[in-house]
């Protein structure tokens, strides 16, 4: 299977704080991977892991985060510029503050717009000798360099001259504003003037205007309510079939998560606990954790009936638990659990990470 | 643009006003050739210190009233004493005729705006110690009071605007050099680093080399409290989420500071400018005032001013030359209340 993205063993540091402690998954080519968990699992930092954004007291302490086949990790903050946008988008919680209120909405999107020129796949129209001696190529070059582009990206890029005009631009952004749905006199909004819905709608766009491989979408229907949540949804759903995107899908929500997503990554103490296709996850879940969340899920009772918790506390990251961060509220813990933190094991296409599945031991 | 005049049409009607009052200010100091009835360096020097000639209506051996001037009659010469004689009028014409000169340095006419037949003589603001008009010094003199304040201003903003943002969006080494550097030049006594600045130039300048050196003087000094202002705000904007989102499309860290946080303190920023425009008119004035800023007998509202300083004779026998002073004022006044305007209609949420 073809990765768009690889995560490998990926740690993040937090002063003395390990937030991420060995993160690994991927995401395949048009392929949905939703990443669940409770708040401070490590969910949102993974994704801006991914993108290069993590706040500034925090830093990679070790691992790989491949796009592409390119460790963004190692990139300098220049060549991060060809990857974001380029390679792959973001999508955030909030969409009201993730716009910027003094800009129309139009202005925005088009200013996310990429000069195509220099981009490697365009070369059969690069004789048009525009934008071809700038840096941004040069760099473009240097991480194109890794890796050549895929027949489908080239393909997307064909029609994309070296400097985007503006009239190009705007007949862009019009072009992708019907796509997400919106009206054109959005173009002419600000960001206070739309609604929830239509405000993440613009960000879909805005994040999806250079046609990136990966879009993150981290928690994208939390702040909305649920007809347009439903909405938002179908439209992601449909951006990936239109453009092959692959998706990284961050969420709190199970059930979303299993309608939703082809595959499911459980985070826990900023750790994947499992990982396994939605289908499996739900009839069969492997680890604790995951059985209990689904266990809690509301739609499994009856009107009347008490909805079952996790009892305890998601652990603090500054004194985790020796051993399965999750023991202490794991009705299965053994002696093993105690001492030791499970390695990753397979069992059938699933991950877990749990002893009952085998003696497996984290190293390092 | 316009939309933002509109706005402050609708809700703000005295800084509306103001804005319009600074329009024709402008355009007076544009059109000083044409509207002035005199050069801004025509010594009469037998009306010197005369008083304003009041413009009357009367009917002139005409048909219809038309507004005329009396005829001025030196009473005494050694105590420049003046009357005026009602009998001997002379009738105010629109595009009269006068001397031959060049309109902005290229328009040859022998039109004035408005004039009166020689030897009828119209001084609507009277006339300094040399016999000058003073209304026309007036007009010449806004060019360098009214541009001074536009030009120094940008020059400040740009500076301080880059500095503040840069330091404060990258923050860390770049930001203590930055700011240092600021410090220093704040430490610096505002006013004494002004005349330090203007000693240490060649005193043999022309006007116009001083004006500019005046203008860079003054927004070098200028910029460093606008910098540190806006390293401020820019450290609390970069932490928006919208500065998250926009680094997730790869924008550059320069269009980001560009395009995502400057314009965010915009609403701050246009008031400041407004706001110190007038700054730079005073500063202007000040050194023209102490005789180092534009020299005779090129007027500025400041060095028209500087004649009356410490000259109580003449403050009280020509109460007219402090004219330029008001004209300062009315200047700094209608740009407070524009400022104070613009700030209420920026915020793209107040609309």
């Amino acid at each position: 299977m073809e990765k768009t993205l690889e995560i490998k063993n990926l740690a993040v540091r937090f002063r003395e704080t390990r937030i991420l402690r060995g993160v690994n998954f991927c995401v395949g080519k048009h392929e949905s991977l939703a990443l669940v968990g409770e708040s401070g699992s490590g969910k949102t930092i993974t994704a801006r892991s991914v993108m290069r954004l993590l706040p500034r007291n925090m830093y990679f302490e070790k691992g790989e985060v491949l796009i592409n086949g390119i460790n963004v990790t190692e990139l300098q903050e220049k060549e991060l510029t060809e990857i974001r946008g380029r390679r792959a988008g973001m999508i955030f919680q909030e969409p009201s503050s993730y716009l910027n209120p003094v800009f129309t909405a139009g202005s925005q999107i088009a200013e996310a717009i990429k000069n195509g020129g220099n981009f490697p796949g365009s070369s059969p129209l690069r004789g048009e000798g525009a934008g071809a001696t700038s840096k941004e190529h040069r760099i473009a070059q240097k991480v194109e360099m890794v890796r050549p582009l895929t027949e489908a990206q080239s393909a997307r890029m064909v029609g994309v001259k070296g400097r985007i005009g503006r009239f190009q631009r705007k007949e862009r952004v019009l072009k992708m504003l019907d796509g997400v749905g919106l009206k054109e006199n959005v173009y002419y909004q600000y960001p206070h003037q739309l609604s929830g819905g239509m405000q993440q709608r613009v960000m879909i766009a805005m994040a999806l205007i250079n046609s990136p491989d990966l879009l993150i979408a981290d928690e994208p229907t939390t702040a909305l309510d649920v007809t347009t949540a439903y909405g938002i949804i179908e439209l992601l759903k449909e951006m990936m079939a239109r453009y092959g995107l692959s998706l990284l899908f961050i969420t709190h929500d199970i059930s979303l998560a299993v309608n939703f997503a082809g595959r499911i990554a459980v985070m826990y103490a900023g750790k994947v606990v499992e990982l396994a296709s939605a289908k499996e996850i739900f009839s069969n879940p492997l680890h604790p954790y995951t059985e209990k969340l689904i266990s809690c899920l509301p739609e499994r009772y009856r009107t009347g009936d008490r909805i079952q918790v996790i009892e305890g506390q998601v652990p603090d990251f500054k004194a985790l638990p020796q051993g399965c961060a999750f023991h202490p509220r794991c009705p299965y813990k053994m002696k093993i659990c105690l001492l030791e933190d499970p390695g990753e094991m397979r069992k059938g296409d699933s991950t877990v990470r749990c002893f009952r599945y085998g003696n497996v031991v984290e190293t390092g | 643009m316009k939309s933002l005049i509109g706005r402050l049409r609708r809700t703000n009607s005295i800084s509306f006003y103001s804005l319009w009052l600074l329009v024709v200010l402008y355009a007076l100091a544009i059109l000083a050739d044409f509207i002035s009835p005199y050069p801004y360096d025509l010594q009469n020097r037998e009306y010197a210190l005369c008083p304003p000639t009041v413009p009357h209506i009367a009917r002139n051996g005409s048909l219809f009233p038309r507004p005329v001037v009396y005829e001025i009659k030196i009473v005494n010469p050694a105590f420049k004493e003046y009357s005026f004689d009602s009998s001997h009028k002379y009738s105010i014409r629109l595009f009269a005729k006068g001397e031959e000169r060049r309109i902005f340095g290229f328009l040859k006419t022998d039109r004035y705006f408005f004039g009166v037949d020689w030897p009828g003589m119209i001084f609507l603001f009277g006339t300094d110690l040399h016999g000058r008009d003073v209304f026309s010094r007036v007009l010449y003199g806004a060019r360098i009071s009214l541009s001074i304040g536009i030009i120094g201003v940008a020059i400040s903003f740009i500076l301080g605007l880059l500095v503040g943002g840069i330091s404060g969006y990258f923050g860390g080494r770049t930001d203590t050099v930055l700011m240092r550097t600021v410090e220093i030049i704040m430490m610096f006594p505002f006013f004494y680093l002004m005349l330090a600045l203007r000693a240490a130039f060649p005193p043999n300048l022309s006007s116009i080399q001083v004006y500019f050196l005046i203008v860079i003087i003054l927004s070098l000094i200028g910029w460093a409290s606008l910098a540190r202002i806006i390293r401020g705000m820019v450290l609390s904007l970069k932490e928006e989420e919208y500065v998250l989102a926009a680094r997730s499309l790869g924008l550059s860290s320069f269009r980001i500071i560009t395009r995502h946080i400057l314009p965010n303190t915009l609403s701050y920023t246009v008031t400041a400018l407004t706001l110190s425009i007038p700054d730079y008119i005073l500063g202007e004035s000040a050194l023209s005032l102490l005789g180092l800023g534009i020299q005779e007998p090129y007027p500025s509202w400041g060095n028209m001013l500087s004649v009356t300083v410490g000259n109580l004779r003449i403050l009280t026998m020509a109460p007219w030359m402090l004219i330029p002073g008001f004209f300062i004022f009315l200047t700094v006044i209608a740009y407070n209340f524009l400022g104070d305007g613009i700030r209420n209609v920026t915020d793209p949420r107040n609309w």
